[in-house]
C-alpha cells in the first residue's frame, strides 16, 4: 500500500513536470512570435517613415494582437484571456488548445482606403513616430518577460 | 526580415532625403542663374521618390501567391527631373542676357524651395529616429538570455 502511494506520487510529479515543460515551451514560443511581430512592426514603421514623401505610397501595418485574441476565442477563452483551459484527462496533449496560440503569426496589411495628401500618400508621420516609440517599449517589455521566464527556468534547474 | 533590415530601410530614407536636400540646395543656389551649359537659364530640378518592393525570396513568394502584403525595402530616388514650368520674365535692360529689355530668369521659387527643405529635413529627422529605434530593438534582442 505504501509502495503504491509512492508510485502514485511519482506519477503525479512526472505529470506535473511534463505539464510545466510543455507550458514552458508554449510560453517561449508565444513570446517568440510576439517578438517577431514586434520586429516586423518596427520594419513596417520604418518603411512607412522612409516613404512619407513617396507619391501614391500606402501605409502598411502589422496585425498580430487581434489575431491572437481571435485564437483565444477559438480555444474557448474570453478575448481578454480569462477563463479556463479544461483538461479532460491528465494528459499533456490536452494543452493542444493553448499550443495553437504559437501558430499565430503576424500579418502585414496595406491601408488602401484613406488618403491624407494630394499625391495619394496616406502616411501620417506623427502617428508613425508614436507607433515606433510604442513598439520600442513593447519590444523591451517582451525581452524582459522572456528573460524573467529564463530566470524561472534557471531556478528550476539550479535550485536557488 | 533580418536583424539589419530595419536599419537598412531607415538608411534608404536617410539617403533619399539627403539627396532631396542636395537638389533643393542646388535649386536655391541657382535661383538667379541665367546661363547654363545647356543654354538658357537654370531649370528647377525635382526628385522622384519611389518605394522599393521587398526583395527577399520569402516575401516575394508571399506576395505572388497570396493577397498578403509584404514589407517593402525602403525608398529610393528613381530620377531627378526638370520642372517644365515656364521661366519668369523680368524687366532688366542692364542685364547682359536681356532680350528687348526682358531677362528669362530660372523657374525657381525660393519660398517653395524653403518649404520643401523643411519637409526634407523633418523627414530626415524622422528617419534618424526610426533608425535609432531599430538599433535599440536590435540591442534589446542581444540581451535575450542574459
Amino acid at each position: 500500500m505504501l509502495k503504491y502511494n509512492k508510485y502514485y506520487f511519482l506519477d503525479a510529479l512526472f505529470l506535473g513536470v511534463s505539464l510545466l515543460a510543455s507550458l514552458d515551451s508554449i510560453v517561449f514560443s508565444s513570446l517568440q512570435s510576439a517578438l517577431k511581430a514586434s520586429q516586423l512592426r518596427q520594419e513596417v514603421y520604418a518603411n512607412n517613415i522612409a516613404n512619407a514623401n513617396t507619391p501614391g505610397y500606402k501605409r502598411q501595418s502589422v496585425e498580430f494582437e487581434n489575431l491572437l485574441q481571435a485564437q483565444l476565442g477559438n480555444v474557448g477563452l474570453t478575448p481578454n484571456g480569462s477563463g479556463t483551459l479544461t483538461m479532460a484527462s491528465n494528459n499533456v496533449s490536452d494543452l493542444a488548445g493553448a499550443a495553437s496560440f504559437t501558430a499565430v503569426s503576424p500579418v502585414v496589411t496595406t491601408d488602401q482606403a484613406t488618403s491624407v495628401s494630394n499625391n495619394g500618400n496616406n502616411v501620417n508621420l506623427t502617428a508613425e513616430m508614436s507607433g515606433i516609440a510604442q513598439n520600442q517599449i513593447n519590444y523591451a517589455a517582451l525581452v524582459q518577460e522572456l528573460n524573467d521566464q529564463f530566470g524561472l527556468l534557471r531556478t528550476a534547474i539550479m535550485g536557488r | 526580415m533580418g536583424l539589419f533590415s530595419g536599419l537598412s530601410i531607415s538608411a534608404s530614407g536617410l539617403s533619399a532625403n539627403s539627396t532631396w536636400m542636395d537638389v533643393i540646395a542646388n535649386n536655391i543656389a541657382n535661383a538667379n542663374t541665367t546661363r547654363t551649359p545647356q543654354g538658357g537659364p537654370y531649370r528647377r530640378e525635382e526628385v522622384v521618390f519611389s518605394s522599393l518592393p521587398s526583395s527577399s525570396f520569402a516575401s516575394v513568394l508571399q506576395g505572388t501567391t497570396g493577397a498578403q502584403s509584404t514589407v517593402g525595402n525602403g525608398v529610393a530616388i528613381q530620377s531627378i527631373v526638370q520642372d517644365p514650368s515656364p521661366f519668369k520674365l523680368v524687366y532688366d535692360p542692364t542685364n547682359p542676357d536681356a532680350v528687348n529689355g526682358y531677362v528669362q530668369m530660372p523657374n525657381v521659387n525660393t519660398s517653395t524651395e524653403m518649404v520643401d527643405l523643411i519637409t526634407a529635413s523633418h523627414a530626415y529627422q524622422a528617419n534618424v529616429t526610426a533608425f535609432n529605434a531599430a538599433k535599440q530593438v536590435d540591442v534589446q534582442a542581444l540581451q535575450i538570455g542574459k
